[in-house]
This record gives structure tokens, sequence and C-alpha cells, in this order.
């Protein structure tokens, strides 16, 4: 599984960057904008929040960059603050506005909503009206391929509490797109 | 039923999540993180209360370690009963009603940048050791999330494993 943020950096360029070059700093930005933004706005669902979460990415990483050892791809490295970065500020949104639970959504059942496409499903309208920690938990395993350990790990959490999440947040999903999709999206093959 | 819910894991889903186009910043955010690092460079003196947040949790670390941390020769299980430690927080924390004043929402907010730092540098840690010592530091910050967050709980320490 191939992570959007897998763009390979010349060593001398992370180099410049962390001696403090501007131009360097910036040219990082450009490379990575686009992954780290599609993260934030995944786990976000607002642009103006995702917006500030890359943001805080860059000026966490940039002024940081001494403490990157090397010994690993730096796109790892700057996924891993962008992810940490982006649960912070979920935590933090959490806190202010409170969150649906998943079994919240479970219990009133799915969005009604879910619209069509040219192609007879919505997956993104789908996603974005889980709760956001299942978002969080999907998009991180299922996008970015970390395991459910890895990401028990990150959220605090165990590593049957992301099982969990990822297993019904799909069938959330997907009960939602048969519903208004009126076939079966995703048959079970077993 | 728990196990049934674990193993319906769907792999179209995943792979239409995967096929979703990336996205691009409606503005362009360099100026603004070219700005931040400037002020970053400028701020060598960390402000009062970033100093007194510091020594309240370098205070409460102290406290909590030699209260309620056993002596361990053994890192990986110290570690584990700072996880624990951390998770009670975390668990604590969700638990918590919303923070309503001002101060202490900024209080929060600043905490967990805190802990969103430790949370990078335990990523990088390569030594049990070192893991070790980020583990403790982000327990002492959750506990005083925990205070900033519900005060009205009292203190409470966390089960160790």
């Amino acid at each position: 599984m191939n992570s959007s943020f897998a763009i390979d950096v010349d060593a001398q360029l992370i180099e410049q960057a962390a001696r403090g070059c501007t131009s360097s700093c910036e040219q990082l930005y450009r490379l990575f904008q686009r992954p780290v933004y599609t993260l934030a706005y995944r786990f976000m669902q607002c642009p103006d929040d995702a917006q500030e979460v890359v943001q805080d990415v860059f000026i966490k990483a940039l002024s940081k960059l001494d403490r990157y050892r090397g010994d690993a791809p730096f796109w790892g490295w700057l996924r891993q603050v962008a992810v940490n970065t982006a649960l912070s500020a979920l935590r933090k949104r959490g806190r202010r506005k409170g969150e649906m639970s998943m079994s919240d959504l479970l219990e009133n059942q799915l969005p009604s909503h879910v619209s069509q496409t040219s192609h007879g499903i919505d997956i993104h309208q789908a996603y974005s009206q889980l709760p956001a920690t299942t978002r969080a938990v999907i998009w991180l395993h299922d996008v970015e391929g970390y395991t459910h350990a890895e990401i028990g790990k990150m959220m605090n959490r165990s590593t049957s509490f992301s099982k969990s999440q990822v297993a019904r947040g799909h069938a959330a999903m997907r009960s939602g797109l048969e519903y208004e999709a009126g076939f079966d999206l995703c048959p079970q093959t077993s | 039923m728990s196990t049934n819910i674990m193993n319906n894991q769907d792999p179209s889903i995943a792979q239409a999540l995967r096929d979703l186009p990336q996205l691009d910043c409606p503005q362009d955010q360099w100026q603004a993180i070219a700005a931040g690092l400037e002020k970053r460079k400028r701020r060598t003196v960390p402000a009062s209360w970033v100093r007194s947040l510091s020594a309240v949790a370098s205070l409460l670390l102290a406290v909590f370690i030699s209260s309620v941390m056993p002596p361990q020769p053994n890192d990986t299980v110290e570690i584990q009963q700072l996880m624990a430690a951390s998770q009670y927080y975390e668990q604590r924390v969700q638990l918590a009603p919303r923070v309503s004043r001002a101060d202490r929402a900024m209080a929060a907010a600043e905490i967990e940048d805190l802990i969103a730092s430790v949370d990078s540098q335990l990523v990088m840690a390569s030594g049990r050791t070192q893991q070790r010592l980020l583990w403790q530091q982000r327990v002492a910050l959750m506990s005083h999330l925990v205070s900033v967050t519900d005060p009205g709980a009292g203190f409470e320490q966390p089960r160790i494993l």
C-alpha cells in the first residue's frame, strides 16, 4: 500500500532546511502540502480546520528538523507529525463541540442523505458522515496502511478498539450506501 | 458478536477510500507558515505560563513517579505501566464535561500541544530508556490535562496494571 506521503526527498534539501534555509523549507512545504492537507481534511472535514492543521504541521516539523535522524524516510517522519497534530486537533475540537460516537450513529441509523454520484455511489459522503474518531481510524488503517496495533498506540487505545472502529465504520458506510444506492456495493465474500 | 464485528472489515470500501483524489489546500499556506517559523525563531525565552506549566508538569511527574511507581529495573515493564496510566487519563479526559471557561480551554489546548510534541518525540525515540522518560512526561502532562478539564473531579491516581 503506497501512502501519498511516500515522496523521496534529497537529504541535502533536508539538511539545508534544518539549517534554516527558507527556500528549502518552502520546497518541502510544496512537496508535501497535498498529502498533509488531504489527511487533515479527511480527519477534520472542514477546510478551515484542515488549513490550521496544515500550518501547525509544517511549523512544528520545519522548526524541529534537527530532531529528524535520517535513519528512516523523511516522509514517514513528517506523516507521523501530521497524524499526531491532526489527532490532537480532533481531540480539541471534540471537547469544544462534542462529537457523536459510533454507538450514537448506529443507534440513530445512518445518514439520511447519502447522495449518488454518476457512478452510483458517493463514498466520500458516506465517509464524511462517520464520527470523527471512526473517520480517523479508518483513514489511518485503510489509506495510510497503519496496523491496528499502531493505531491503538497512537490513540492511546487498544488494538481491538481500532479493529472495531474500522469494522463498524465499514458496516455503517456499506449500509448507508446500499440504502441509498439500492444495490449491494460491497458483497460479502463469505 | 464482537468477533463478527471485528472480522467485518471491507476491502472494497478501503480501496474506494484509497481511490479518492488528493486535495489541494484552498489557500497557499506558505506565508503563514514562514511567519510562524520566524516567530518561533524569535521566541528565545518561553512565555511565563509555559514555564509555569513546565514546572507544574515536572513537579507532578516527580510526585507521581515517587508515589505510585515502584522502582522498576525493567524499562519495558515500566513503559507498559506508563502507557496504561496514560490511557487511563485519556479516558478521564474524554469523560470530562466540556470546558466552558476560556482560560481553562486555552490551558487545555496548550497542554495538548505539549502532549503532541511528546508524541512526535516518542515516534523518533530509539532506546527504551528514552521512551520511558517520554512516557513519564506524557503521563504527567495527561494528569495535568485532567486537572484542567475536570477540576471538580479531584486528583485520582491512575490504575497501574
